[in-house]
């Protein structure tokens, strides 16, 4: 039974590792960082794998352990990288992962970068295409503070963009 | 702010680390390494209320 479980699990990663790897992308730029961050999330998810069940998507369950894991170790550790000045962003810039990245990948890392740790999990989590409800449900919050981080992201998101493609030109 | 673009930019991005990481080694390691941890906290706290449960009944 236990070897089933493993079985599973091994291929449930597999099929999800690029979301689990871009969640930590996003949140880490340290290596270290990053790969103690996949090991925490891969841990919580065969801790909470017992208590999953169909009724949701394997993805949703995921986004939700995986984020929830992280926004636990961003505020324990108190590592949440600081925002770097917008005239120190350059495209060639970057970790290894990011050089090889397309410039609309870069530019998405960027403006995601500028985010505080929930307002990234909310950017992500409405990226994927869930609703404020499930969002909110996911990240154990109100729909009413998600609609209002939500306006917030996005004017932030907006100013961002400008500043960035006015410096570009 | 249309996010649309942001969108498709995600999308590539996970497509772009689907192919990177996780050796079933590496998962194995960490479901398993650290088991003992766990074991080890079920134990504890199997043995305190042992303990605490004597306590209560003989006191």
């Amino acid at each position: 039974m236990d070897s089933e479980n493993k079985s599973y699990f091994l291929q449930l990663i597999k099929d999800n590792q690029g979301i689990i790897n871009s969640i930590c992308h996003v949140y880490f730029k340290d290596t270290e960082d990053l790969k103690d961050a996949r090991q925490d999330i891969i841990l919580q998810l065969w801790k909470s794998l017992p208590t999953f069940r169909n009724d949701s998507k394997v993805s949703t369950w995921i986004y939700k352990v995986a984020l929830n894991t992280i926004l636990a170790k961003v505020k324990k550790d108190n590592k949440n990288a600081p925002v770097e000045p917008l005239s120190d962003f350059h495209l060639d810039k970057g970790t290894d992962t990011d050089n090889a990245l397309h410039d609309d990948l870069k530019q998405l890392l960027y403006l995601i970068d500028q985010l505080e740790a929930t307002d990234k999990a909310t950017v992500i989590l409405h990226l994927e295409g869930y609703s404020n409800k499930e969002i909110a449900e996911a990240l154990k919050l109100t729909a009413t503070n998600i609609s209002t981080r939500m306006s917030r992201i996005k004017i932030r998101l907006k100013e961002t963009f400008k500043t960035l493609y006015h410096e570009y030109r | 702010m249309n996010t649309d673009k942001l969108r498709s930019s995600w999308n590539q991005l996970k497509e772009h680390h689907a192919h990177t990481g996780f050796s079933d080694d590496e998962i194995l390691n960490i479901i398993e390494h650290r088991r003992p941890v766990l074991l080890f906290s079920s134990e504890r706290i199997l043995r305190n209320t042992a303990i605490f449960s004597f306590i209560i009944a003989f006191f």
